[in-house]
């Protein structure tokens, strides 16, 4: 490929005590490209985010985003960057409404934060942003809704919508279906390809359909550890990929 | 929000108190208007902790150090000749502001039950500095001649002049505290509360948020200690005593966190109910304890969020 990867992972090594949950990754995000990143319980595909997003420090290792190197640098600061992280376990303002929520994502990158006294509603350009992305992810209607009160899937839907608000060139999805009925996962594989033209993901997931539904690319992350890595089919017809992390027969029958 | 405006409870009862508050001197009763300048300084001190504590979810147990530390300002002042107030209230001010932000600094870097211990033990440094001081009275406290002067506009040394003047501070705090919480700033003070680990992913340098904020509750602190020194005419260590936090925690939760006016509320009532209760045994915090007890368990929101009735508190 003739471009520079967006972000370049080498050789990320990460262990909790004896346990090694990177072993030693080497990975790279092509701008422009969903990259999905799929393995079984414990392969260590949350930590990798949360390496990527600057919330664990790698014990070695680099990460590049953009030509710069990051390894050191604090969650805030990535984010600034340009690197925006969605959360697996739902993590959002549950008090504020779901307006308020993606607001304050845009406000983070939108001018500095220390003004005391105009009221934070009546900023045009963060509301009407804030209802594009809601418009988005498909919760325009539900912008006044106290995001506490949201169903489920609406809660993902505005996980993704917050992480979008802060404008990211490169946005990290732990499991945006997490927890999702099949309509609820239907909505957000069409929310996720809906942002395929002007982003570039990471996305962590479980739900096979979503991912062969949407990656380009697909790595596959065993005990720590890259097994395979390439195009959607190539994976699909990986055995090894099929022993390790599918498991078993019949499951890949699907697929196959 | 898009909400029907239309005056509910909350509303009534503030023009209420507010009415109440601007007549009191009109009565002629020196001890009623003495009360109330100090209720209405509680009230300040009690808003400026729900601005940490109710938005910015920092549970502060050393408020008392920075009240006591703007009372101590204007007596250390007076002492040295110094009795213009347009002197004496912004270096009271600016004074516990610079050592908040030092107690911020270290404090804010741990959370929970350690971010509460860590501003105990601050505050009672400073009340045990304070209490070996000799030069500015030690245990015993030292006196304040007389008021600060504010040459040409009012005479303080009136009590009602004084009176209104409070009530002026008091109401502008309040104003600029109401904007404050809705601005950006405050948005982003309320989402570290909310959920902090969420924006520093959003790209909040969470950190300098919270400094600012504990920073200005300081600030305004030190202003109400620099009017209750001149209420009382009678500085001592007492003001920063942790039991002195204690109320003004009690202040805030019994009024209602996150409500500013609310607080303000859980002054008047607190201080009310000491002078009504004292009247009849010198254990009223015998009396007082179980109320305490009765709105905590069935008032969740306090004061306010009784008055909010089942409607959602904003």
């Amino acid at each position: 490929m003739l471009t520079e990867p967006l972000l370049e992972i080498r050789q990320l090594v990460k262990s909790f005590g004896a346990m090694m949950v990177s072993a030693g990754i080497d990975l790279s995000i092509e701008p422009g490209e969903i990259h999905a990143v799929i393995g079984p319980n414990g392969a260590g595909k949350t930590t990798l985010i949360a390496q990527l997003a600057g919330e664990l420090r790698p014990d070695s290792g680099t990460i590049t985003f953009l030509g710069k190197d990051i390894t050191r640098l604090p969650m805030h600061v990535r984010s600034n960057l340009g690197i925006a992280r969605s959360f697996q376990i739902t993590s959002i303002f549950p008090g504020f409404s779901v307006m308020e929520n993606v607001a304050l994502a845009l406000q983070a990158n939108n001018g500095h934060n220390f003004r005391f006294w105009r009221d934070a509603r009546k900023y045009p350009i963060i509301r009407r942003s804030a209802l594009e992305v809601l418009e988005r992810v498909g919760l325009a209607d539900r912008a006044h809704v106290i995001a506490g009160n949201l169903s489920h899937g609406e809660q993902r839907q505005l996980e993704v919508a917050m992480a979008l608000g802060t404008r990211p060139k490169l946005l990290l999805l732990d499991e945006p279906t997490a927890g999702m009925g099949a309509e609820e996962s239907e909505r957000m594989v069409s929310v996720l390809r809906g942002l395929k033209r002007e982003h570039t993901l990471v996305l962590v997931e479980h739900d096979m359909d979503a991912v062969f539904a949407l990656a380009d690319r697909v790595t596959v992350l065993v005990y720590g550890r890259v097994i395979a890595g390439g195009t959607v089919d190539r994976i699909r017809a990986n055995p090894e990929v099929r022993e390790a992390y599918l498991g078993y027969e019949e499951a890949l029958s699907i697929y196959a | 929000m898009a909400k029907k405006r239309y005056p509910d409870l909350r509303q009534i009862v503030l023009l209420v108190v507010l009415a109440a508050f601007l007549t009191v001197p009109l009565f002629g009763e020196l001890f009623y208007t003495r009360l109330f300048t100090r209720i209405m300084i509680y009230a300040i001190v009690a808003l400026s902790l729900d601005l940490i504590l109710g938005y910015g979810g920092m549970v502060s147990f050393g408020h008392a150090a920075f009240f006591g530390l703007g009372a101590y300002t204007v007596g250390i002042l007076a002492q040295h000749g110094v009795q213009t107030a347009f002197v004496a209230w912004p270096a009271a001010i600016v004074g516990s502001a610079l050592v908040a932000v030092v107690i911020g600094a270290i404090s804010l870097r741990t959370s929970g039950v350690y971010f509460i211990m860590i501003t105990l033990a601050f505050a009672q440094m400073l009340y045990y500095f304070f209490f070996s001081l000799e030069e500015y009275g030690g245990s015993d406290g030292m006196p304040l001649v007389s008021r600060n002067t504010v040459a040409g506009l009012i005479d303080p040394g009136d009590h009602n002049s004084f009176y209104y003047l409070v009530l002026v501070i008091m109401l502008l705090t309040l104003l600029v505290s109401r904007r404050m919480v809705q601005s950006r700033f405050g948005m982003v003070i309320q989402g570290v509360r909310e959920n902090e680990r969420r924006m520093r992913a959003l790209g909040f340098a969470t950190f300098r948020y919270k400094l600012v904020c504990f920073v200005i509750s300081a600030a305004i602190a030190g202003f109400a200690g620099a009017l209750i020194a001149n209420q009382t005419l009678y500085i001592s260590p007492a003001f920063m005593h942790w039991t002195r936090s204690g109320d003004i925690l009690v202040m805030v939760i019994l009024g209602g966190l996150g409500s500013l006016f609310g607080p303000m509320l859980g002054a008047l009532f607190l201080l009310l109910a000491e002078e009504v209760l004292a009247g009849f045994t010198e254990h009223w915090m015998i009396l007082l304890g179980p109320l305490l007890i009765i709105v905590v368990v069935f008032a969740r929101r306090g004061i306010y969020g009784l008055l909010a009735g089942a409607k959602d508190v904003d």
